[in-house]
This record gives structure tokens, sequence and C-alpha cells, in this order.
């Protein structure tokens, strides 16, 4: 059995985004944290230092007068070097406009640094950091409101580059903050979640050309119309990434607008006839949730609710998906209900942090609820040595005495609106020993299926039981 | 003041037939998709016009952004795109990327005016507004005076005595708000004393009917929006399909016929649409998509 404690202490603001950083905290951020007496005055972000239950505040980012650069409802994506890029943010409210603007957060000097802005603004953008350290820019609205419909591509990190460079539109008016992941074959896979509704672009494959003034070409991936309930769905590509297989899961649709438990499984997006269909449903319909990947290769679904923004609705239990027997189970009920707003994360020791909420009309929800699996009552593996530094397709060796069915490397989160581009669960074949004193394994075959940066390197052991992770960097 | 939430579509085409637009062209009002031709001339003179930023060459980073006037027939819903100038003299773009339009008016000789700010967080964020006088075959800029470095044009207006009033606020959309006086060729800007605007509310749009009604809107931190009376202080909340419009407007303007229209789109949605609004009730009626920025009337 699994369990929930809430913690003695609350979140010093609504935790809009949310990115697990490699030094093992966590940055949180609001900037004006929809409320538009903020703006110009506040730019709310913070350092939560877990394990010692503390938190510090950066001096968010701001302009050459001083005033903030609002960071409300942009998109981030880490760098090869553990750096959080993020993008847009907010210039104005009602009607909402888009900043071009873009920013660092530095793990580790915990500092923000402006970098070159976007072409365009973007209010609710999509962010994908690709194999090549660049980051796809995709959809928000502008500067003037409209939708964005051209992607950018960022300077080539460290960011040393003049700017962004620009495609020409894409053929497909892709929805805000578009839950879009990077395939093996280079590509990009659009679930069909998103916020607010599709635009009507239903599930498509992307393929990007690495010279700007190409355009996109968009193949369209057959199934159900999953996309009528793509209102802040979640979507998560399911362990280990090799399989290439999507999950998009619940979401919002229909006038009026209501939830839906419908689940949606893709095959191989990178085979020759890629598609989707309908999977094991949720038993609670459920929109605003968040699907985090565990380490023990399951999918745990939480927060979000039966209506929209309804908290009279959100106390539902935990659910969790295990893609060996294609069932649900449902797992325990959090204390705290969470809707817009929320967010879900899975931290290094297995443990998944939860946060965040913003009911309308009432107080935003700064209570903070942590989930441990079953496994964190179990006898764990342990991690005894292993590099700091791991590269594609070189072998390394990881210290430990237990036997061991799988070596995983997660990449952290990054995560608002249901939507995160950052997770995915990495299998390293395990090419030599399994007992005694160590296992030998491969890094992974491409950047493609493993963006540079940091990961959580887990092992499994035969129980199915994960270790707490240690943190390298795949190079 | 009571609400009209029972207004129909029959109404609010009625409402713009008024406005003395093509009566033949109203099989067609109010569906359909609209038509996008590229148009040398002149606007009809009931025409609503619209600007927006264009597409942005794709490649590496760019200086310029295209701008783009539009006319939209309200009672067609067809659009055509008309040709203006994408430089000045010099060479120099209409438009930088590191800027925006924040607002845009027709002057009686048919010039278009835009008010140009600087976006937050670029070199150039510290420059004050500029306005831009757009013809099909030239662009002229001068930079504004009277106005603060965080401040800009957020609407336009030309009276029917023939003064350019703006409505400033913070570039952020943030009050204070003030109603200025123009100068369309020096950029010169200064108090309008006949109208003040308390400071704690956010004002966002300025239109004027042809009866001397001075109409503005008024956006709570929630995004519901009213529309004010300027003359008489009254508001009344602006509604659409029965709810609240909580999004704030693009625009707002009004015809000959003292109709009022509005440019503007459901909170987190796209593209904007146009709006006929019933002044009294301030219950709104889509008429169209218009994919614009900023609204004005080519009549001037």
């Amino acid at each position: 059995m699994g369990s929930w404690q809430v913690l003695p202490y609350s979140a010093p603001l609504l935790p809009i985004n949310v990115a697990l950083l490699h030094t093992g905290k966590l940055l949180i951020f609001a900037g004006s944290g929809n409320d538009p007496s903020n703006v110009g005055t506040t730019n709310d972000n913070a350092v939560w230092d877990l394990r010692a239950g503390t938190f510090s505040h950066p001096r968010g980012p701001v302009d050459s007068t001083g005033t903030p650069l609002d960071l409300f409802c942009a998109g981030q994506s880490f760098l090869p070097d553990g750096t959080l890029l993020v993008t847009g943010g907010t210039l104005q409210y009602s009607p909402l406009y888009g900043l071009p603007n873009a920013y660092a957060f530095s793990p580790s000097t915990e500092t923000w640094t402006n970098i070159a802005s976007m072409n365009g603004g973007r209010w609710y953008p999509t962010q994908v950091t690709l194999a090549s350290g660049r980051v796809f820019a995709l959809s928000g609205l502008g500067t003037t409101g409209s939708l964005n419909i051209q992607p950018e591509l960022s300077p080539v990190p460290p960011l040393s580059g003049s700017g962004w460079d620009i495609f020409p539109p894409t053929d497909s008016p892709f929805p805000m903050y578009a839950h879009m992941f990077l395939l093996n074959n280079g590509n990009l896979f659009f679930s069909g979640a998103s916020y607010g509704g599709t635009n009507g672009v239903a599930q498509r494959i992307l393929s990007v050309p690495a010279d700007a003034t190409q355009p996109i070409i968009e193949t369209s991936v057959p199934g159900p119309p999953v996309d009528l309930y793509s209102d802040q769905a979640a979507s998560v590509f399911l362990p280990p990434a090799q399989l290439q297989r999507v999950m998009i899961v619940g979401g919002g649709g229909g006038s009026p607008e209501m939830p839906t438990n419908r689940v949606a499984i893709t095959s191989n997006l990178t085979g020759s006839s890629p598609a989707y269909s309908l999977g094991p449903s949720l038993t609670y319909a459920r929109m605003h949730h968040s699907a985090v990947i565990l380490p023990d290769r399951t999918i745990f679904v939480c927060n979000g609710s039966g209506m929209p923004e309804d908290v009279t609705t959100s106390m539902l239990p935990a659910e969790i998906y295990n893609p060996a027997s294609n069932s649900w189970t449902i797992a325990e009920t959090p204390s705290v209900p969470r809707v817009y707003h929320s967010n879900a994360v899975l931290l290094p020791d297995g443990r998944v942090a939860t946060m965040g909420g913003n009911p309308p009309g009432l107080p935003h929800e700064l209570r903070l609820e942590i989930y441990s699996p079953s496994y964190m009552t179990h006898k764990r593996p342990v991690i005894q040595s292993a590099p700091n530094n791991i590269g594609y397709n070189l072998p390394f060796m990881i210290g430990t005495t237990s036997n061991i069915k799988w070596v995983s490397l997660i990449r952290p989160s990054a995560t608002t609106h249901s939507m995160d581009t950052e997770q995915r669960l990495v299998d390293l074949p395990i090419t030599g020993k399994r007992n005694g004193a160590s296992v030998s394994v491969s890094g992974p075959a491409s950047g493609y299926l493993a963006p540079p940066g940091w990961y959580m390197l887990f092992l499994t052991d035969n129980t199915g039981t994960p270790s707490i992770a240690v943190w390298v960097l795949l190079s | 003041m009571a609400s009209n939430p029972t207004i129909s579509r029959r109404q609010a085409l009625r409402m713009a037939l008024t406005s003395s637009v093509a009566v033949a062209s109203c099989a067609v009002a109010l569906s359909g998709p609209s038509a996008l031709t590229i148009f040398a001339g002149q606007p009809t003179p009931t025409a609503l016009l619209g600007v927006r930023t264009g597409t942005i060459p794709a490649g590496g980073p760019a200086s310029a952004i295209p701008v783009v006037v539009e006319s939209m027939d309200p009672t067609t819903n067809r659009v055509q795109i008309l040709s203006v100038a994408q430089m000045h003299r010099d060479g120099t773009p209409v438009l930088f990327v590191s800027e925006t339009i924040s607002a845009f008016a027709r002057l009686t000789d048919g010039t278009f005016l835009l008010a140009i700010t600087p976006l937050p967080g670029t070199s150039q964020s510290g420059r004050p507004m500029r306005l831009t006088r757009l013809t099909q075959s030239s662009a002229i800029t001068v930079p504004s005076s009277g106005l603060s470095a965080l401040e800009q044009a957020a609407s336009l207006l030309l009276t029917s005595d023939g003064r350019l009033l703006g409505l400033v606020g913070r570039r952020n959309g943030r009050p204070p708000n003030r109603i200025v006086q123009i100068d369309p060729q020096s950029a010169s800007i200064s108090d309008y004393a006949k109208v003040q605007l308390p400071a704690g509310q956010r004002y966002q749009s300025l239109a004027q009917c042809p009866d001397g009604q001075l109409y503005s809107t008024i956006v709570e931190n929630s995004g519901a929006t009213s529309l004010v009376n300027l003359n008489t202080g009254s508001a009344v909340p602006l509604t659409f399909q029965g709810d609240v419009w909580n999004n704030g407007l693009a625009s707002l303007v009004c015809s000959a016929s003292n109709q009022l229209f509005a440019l503007g789109a459901p909170r987190g949605s796209w593209p904007n649409g146009v709006y006929v609004v019933d002044a009294a009730g301030g219950s709104m009626i889509r008429i169209g998509d218009f994919n614009v920025a900023s609204l004005t009337l080519a009549r001037a």
C-alpha cells in the first residue's frame, strides 16, 4: 500500500510551473500568479529544498528598467547542462498577450539570466528539447493575442548563438500547451492533449527540418477522435521510451465541458504504421491531472477533478497504470484537492511531490503533499557507485549487490498545466553481471531516445522495487 | 442598467445593416468562410479595418515583422488585405520584432496611424512609443513625447470634431489610465482635460459614436469586462451568450449609425472576432472571425 503525507509547511507561492533540478531541489514559479494586479510588481519563483524543508527566493527575470518580466504561464525544458530554459510568459492580462522573452535558470547558482528573445510572443507555449540540445518552441498566444503559428529553434547551447531561428507557419494551428514528444527518429509527436482544445488539430507526427527555412511536415496518426477530450488531458511516454508508445489520459471536452475517463495508447510511433487505440479506462474521469512515470515502470495519475476547476469533485483516488498488465489499479486518496494549476513530480527517492491548485474564487492551494508508492516500504536496492557522466552507446558499471532486473534513466520533470515534454524513462540494456558487486550497462543509443542532459539513474531489483536514484549527466 | 441578453442574430444583423452597408450582401451575412484577397484600393466607407502582424520570413533571427492591414465587411465577413508600405524611406522597417502595435486608427486623409511600442526586455524597451503614419506607399515615424517609458497608447480615436485622442496606460496593461490628445504629425501628447478617469480601474478601449457618446471598457482582475459611457459614467457588464465577458477587448469602435463593434476573443481562445454590442444592455453577438490585433473604421 502506498500512502500520502501532507507536509507541515506550505509553498510560498502557487507552483504553476515546477521543474526538478539536478541538484535535487525543485524550482517552482508563478510570475504574477494569475493575478493581474501583480503584473510589473511580482515575479514569484522559489527553489524548494525538500530535504531541508526550506525555500529560497531568486530574483526573477527583469528588464533593463528593473521591471519584472512575467513568468506566468511560460514554457520550460532542460538544456544539456541542466539549465532550465524558460520561454514566453505574460505581456498583459485580459486580453492575454504573450511575451517573446526567454530566460535561463541555473540550478547551480540558482539565478535567472535573460537570453536572446524569440521572434514572437508565446503565452502557454510548448517547448521540447531536441537531440541537438536546441529547444523547439511552438504555439502560444503572441504579443497581440493571436496564436503564434511559427515555431522557433533556440540558439545552440550554451545559448551563445545570435538568436532564435524561425520556421514557416505550420499547416495546422497547434493549440496552446500542445503536448509534444521527441521520437527516436528525431520527429515530434503531438498527442492531442493541450490547453483549451486542439483547434481541430488531431494527433500527428511532425518532421522538423534542421534548416528552419524549410516547412515542418505533418503526418496524422489515425485512431479514435481522442482530440475531443484534449483539454488538460495528461499524456506520457510509456516506459521504457524504447517502445515509442504514448498514453493520453482523461481530459475535458464537450459543451458544457466534462472530463472523460478515456485512455488512448499509441502503437510504436516510429514503426511503419503508427496508430492509436483506446486502452483500459480510468475509473475516475478527470482533467487538470498529472501523469508521472514511476521507477517501477508504472504510471501514477493524480490530481484533477471530475468537473472543470471544481474542488468538490477533486478528492479523487490516485490511479496507477501498469503497462505490463495493461491495467489500472486504484491507489490511495490524497488529502488535498487539486485542480487547475496543479502539478506532480517524481522525486529522486521514488516519491511523488504534488502541489498547487487554483480554484476559481478560492485561495491558491499552497499545501504540499507527498505520495509514497508501496515500494517505499520495501527493502530497496542500493546504488553503491555510478559514474557522474555517461555517454551514448558507451558502457559503464554500476556498483550494487542487489539482483537487478532493470536499469533506468528517468529525465526529470518540467511540468505545468498537465504537460510535461521532459519526463521519460529510458531502459539501459544490461550487458554484464547482474549479481554480485556490479552490473554493466550501455548508455542510450541516441540523443533522440534520450536527449542530452541530467537524468536520475534507478536500479530495479527482481522484485520490482526501485532504488533511490543517483544523478548522471548524459552527453 | 437592464441587460438585453435575448438580442438575436437577426437583430444584430439589422443593427449592422442600419449602418448603411450593402444590403445585397445580407444573404451570406454572419456565416461562411472569409474571402481573403489583396486589395490595393481604398476600403468601402462602412468597412471595419484591422491591423495585425504578418508572417515572419523563415530562417535565422528576424529583425522586422510585416504589418498587415485588412478590411472586413461586417455583413459578409469578407476580408481583404490592403496594401501598405513595409519600410520607411531610409529602408528601416515599419515594425521591428522587438516592438508591438498597441493601437490603430485611420485619419481623415485615409492614412493609417499605428502606435508602436517597444516590447519589454529588449534593447528598445526604454524607448518611447512612436507613431507611424502609413499609406500604401509610404511610412513616416515620429517618436512620441509626453509619455513615460512605461506608457503606451492602448487605443486611438479620431473624434467627430477632428481631434485625435488616445487612451494611455502602462505597457503591461495595468492602470492608471488617462485620456490624452495627440498631434498625429508631431506625436506630441498632452492630457485631455475634458475626461478624467478614476485611477483605480483599468480602462481599455475608446470609441465615440456620432451621437457624441464616448465609450470605454473597464476590466476587472477576473477579466470581467464592462462597457462604460464616459459621458454619463454609467456602466453595464458585457455579456456573450448569457455569460459575462471575461477577457477584456482588443478594440471598440462605433459606426455611423451609432452601432458599437467590439474586437476580442473569449479568455484563452483564438482568433479574435467582431461582435456587435448592445450599448444599453451590454450583450454582444459575434458576427465573424477577424484575426487582427486592433480595429478601426474606414470612415474617418
